[in-house]
């Protein structure tokens, strides 16, 4: 006999009417996901296109495109792109993708759309704040975009934007271009911190009874964990950006050097800093490694539990590797600058450090194979990618303890190997993790499923392109290819190191992969329109709150109710018909 | 999984629902199991405890964001031979004085929040928001007076610093008051005003905190430039 209401009815907000308070400006955090899960959408396609470019300057070097002169008429005179312009591409290229998609989707996508209906809230702390987070976000987007029309096109330094290339026009290119992107990021790290302050928040106060902290799914605890993450490090982020304005703008002289010599002029600055931009910009640079990561890791174990029907194995440990993972990630920033000159001594610390965030991602895996261990596996597209998730994980992480020995980093800090490490791990991990949520939330949010073959088509599609673009780029890195440089023709040791073929193997599998991305647009669009309507609001027989709302869930989530939750988040595995335990009780159950 | 629901209507639930005989719900307690941390969960829905929890990370953001230009500052203070000495104006003192009255004043409007005298707590929070308005002030003829003697922005990195110190946190200050002139508009709604209380508690803590962050950066400037 149990002394447990299964849920407690509240009073119901009605749901605005009107298309633009709906589905524009909306308070609503599905809605909100939603526009972040778009943005992210739109900044990957631009993003990947602008790494074909690369490819197409890498593999051809000479070769006179009229497609791409016509599209960039000052970037590709003649269809041949200027080695500013393949800068440009790869500053834009990595700052798209770092900010506007890993960033983006993992945490304000799928984090607005499930952290409140997986803790069973109506929405966020505060919606309205969640509101003007997005639309924030999407002006830092029109904002870095319109760093391609200006005078002088996009800037040149990367998505790091070092000084002095970044701080002085006569070092770069003359143009209003890293104006631009300063004010983009500086936006973009005010949105976060508004948005990781709401999702703090709502996961401390907006608990429904019954969800204890160690009752909640590790999704939850991931995203909670990367709000705390962005909260500390967007600040700096910011600080740092407006030092680099005023710098630009200001005529002050925070980062740059006094007696620096550009194109035979004295520059009228003196005494700033290089390395302190780089130490500001790795202090936050860091941890938001783990900002695009962590909600992936959450992900994972989520759906490598639900796919094998077993309780996440050590779901303490894994709480603890999280919080772990967020303060190592803060002490460990130096490690992305043994080459800057540092201290032989502080190299040294910041190398065992780095090293040290080995023991919980290792801990992470091995609890994640320990959850498939002896499991029934369904394998479904989500847990398809999960399984990819875990295997890129390891390959990216494994050159990371590479990377880490100040010794080793020395040789390959400025090569291909750095590439290669830096997109296994960060890049296509974290966009795996995406496809996994996509897939298992897709019947959630749509009421639909997405088509299975198309989608197992696309992840081994994906997964053996990914790997054709990027084991090749290790071997590029070992051989001493830099990194960065748009053209290396008559480079006599990269040839004879092997390098043509390798470039020639890469520029071909990003081809064949953009084109399994395509399917998976198609993909998407189609199953959303037209896909097979979900079985039941459950079709994966997963046990977390959102499960118990309907397909998509009603505006205010549980229709005027708020759950009880009687049982902790991965109850799976029992005998007979239904092998699992929801969280709390299904309505009408 | 069949179980009796006969769940209570409330409209804001500060009481444990209604039991109910739990059929397949198992026969653990809600506030057990799942680890057993003894922490009870949440309440589903938005208490007043949002805002001053809110507050709190947002001082923690803006810690960081000091803190960064705290550190550029002591880093760049040793990298160049550049680094020349500005005479705080004396003004500063009367800013000081008059942010750190405000907070007294904060703290009489509070008081006024227990005795439930409104007209009492419009009156105190008008004075803080307009020695705040004073303060500002204050920092702008700071400002003036290093104009007249041709200290710019630019002029050495410790009055680059010193302008950007003062005016971010001049803008800080800015959104506090933004919010108090909100706080006593709503003090004129319909609305039962107690439930503004947490709101006015929550400003109360930032507006301390701008305070403090001015005796440190105050400080923190007296001693490095």
């Amino acid at each position: 006999m149990s002394e447990v209401a299964d849920y407690v009815e509240v009073h119901r907000h009605p749901e605005p009417k009107g298309f633009v308070r709906r589905w524009i400006f909306s308070t609503d955090h599905k809605v909100i996901g939603l526009q972040y899960i778009a943005l992210a959408l739109v900044s990957v396609f631009v993003g990947m296109f602008l790494s074909l470019l690369m490819r197409i300057r890498l593999g051809s070097p000479s070769k006179s495109i009229g497609w791409i002169e016509s599209m960039f008429p000052a970037g590709a005179p003649d269809g041949v792109m200027t080695p500013e312009f393949y800068l440009s591409l790869m500053t834009m290229h990595g700052t798209l993708m770092v900010f506007m998609v890993l960033t983006t989707a993992p945490q304000g996508g799928f984090g607005n759309y499930f952290l409140p209906i997986q803790i069973g809230a109506d929405d966020m702390a505060f919606p309205r704040l969640n509101m003007l987070a997005f639309w924030l976000t999407f002006a830092s987007f029109v904002v870095l975009m319109m760093a391609f029309a200006v005078e002088g096109g996009a800037p040149i330094s990367g998505w790091t934007a070092y000084p002095p290339l970044s701080a002085l026009d006569e070092a770069a290119i003359a143009g209003s271009g890293q104006d631009l992107w300063i004010v983009a990021i500086a936006l973009f790290a005010v949105a976060s911190l508004l948005s990781a302050l709401n999702f703090i928040v709502t996961t401390l106060e907006m608990r429904a009874r019954g969800m204890t902290l160690m009752r909640m799914p590790l999704t939850v605890w991931a995203w909670f964990a990367t709000a705390v993450l962005g909260l500390l490090a967007f600040a700096v982020l910011l600080a740092a950006g407006i030092l680099l304005l005023m710098d630009r703008n200001l005529d002050t002289s925070f980062f740059i050097p006094g007696g620096l010599i550009v194109n035979d002029r004295l520059v009228d600055h003196k005494g700033g800093s290089p390395i302190l931009w780089q130490h500001l910009f790795w202090f936050f640079g860091h941890p938001e490694v783990y900002i695009a990561i962590l909600p992936g890791m959450g992900l994972i174990s989520h759906i490598l539990a639900t796919f094998s029907r077993k309780p996440v194995f050590g779901y303490r440990a894994m709480v603890m590797a999280i919080w772990a993972i967020v303060v190592l990630g803060f002490i460990v920033w130096g490690h992305h600058m043994f080459v800057s000159g540092m201290s032989p001594y502080s190299g040294f610390v910041f190398s065992v450090l780095t090293m040290a965030i080995g023991v919980p991602s290792a801990i992470k895996t091995f609890n994640w194979i320990g959850t498939i261990w002896g499991g029934k596996i369904r394998f479904h597209s989500p847990m398809l990618y999960a399984i990819g998730f875990v295997s890129l994980f390891v390959a990216g992480g494994i050159t990371g303890l590479t990377l880490a020995q100040p010794a080793l980093d020395l040789y390959f800090h400025d090569t291909y190997f750095v590439v290669a490490h830096f997109h296994l791990i960060m890049g296509v991990a974290a966009i795996f993790a995406m496809f996994a949520g996509l897939t298992f939330w897709f019947p959630k949010m749509t009421g639909r499923m997405m088509n299975e073959t198309m989608s197992k088509i696309h992840f081994w599609g994906t997964f053996v392109g990914v790997y054709a673009i990027f084991g090749p780029m290790h071997s590029l890195g070992m051989i001493g290819h830099p990194r960065r440089y748009a053209e290396t023709t008559g480079v006599d040791f990269l040839a004879a190191g092997g390098a043509d073929p390798l470039h020639g193997m890469i520029t071909a599998a990003v081809g064949l992969t953009l084109i399994f991305q395509l399917l998976f647009l198609l993909n998407v669009i189609g199953s959303a329109l037209f896909g097979k309507k979900a079985a039941d609001d459950n079709p994966w027989e997963a046990t977390t709150l959102e499960w118990t709302t309907a397909s998509p869930p009603a505006y205010d989530n549980f229709e005027g109710r708020i759950p009880v939750v009687q049982h902790g988040p991965y109850e799976l595995g029992g005998e007979g018909d239904r092998d699992f335990v929801m969280q709390s009780n299904e309505p009408g159950s | 999984m069949a179980s009796v629901i006969t769940p209570i209507h409330i409209d804001r639930p500060t009481q444990p629902g209604r039991t109910s005989a739990g059929g397949g719900g198992g026969p653990r307690q809600p506030r057990e199991g799942g680890g057993g941390d003894g922490d009870p969960g949440g309440e589903g829905f938005r208490s007043g405890e949002r805002y001053k929890l809110a507050v709190w990370l947002v001082i923690a953001g803006v810690v960081m964001f000091f803190a960064a230009i705290s550190s550029a500052m002591v880093v760049r203070r040793g990298t160049g031979d550049d680094w020349t000495r500005v005479v705080l104006p004396n003004v500063l003192w009367v800013s000081t004085v008059l942010l750190v009255v405000s907070s007294a004043t904060f703290e009489f409007a509070r008081l006024q929040l227990r005795n439930g005298t409104l007209a009492r707590l419009r009156g105190w929070i008008a004075l803080t928001a307009l020695l705040g308005a004073g303060f500002i002030v204050a920092q702008y003829l700071g400002w003036s007076e290093l104009f007249e003697q041709g200290i710019y922005v630019s002029s050495s990195p410790s009055s680059s610093f010193f302008y950007l110190f003062t005016g971010a946190h001049a803008l800080h200050l800015s959104g506090g008051m933004v919010v108090l002139a909100y706080v006593t508009l709503r003090t004129w709604s319909a609305r039962p005003w107690a439930t503004r209380a947490p709101v006015i508690e929550a400003s109360a803590l930032y507006w301390h905190f701008m305070d403090a962050l001015w005796l440190y950066l105050f400080g923190l400037m007296a001693y490095l430039s």
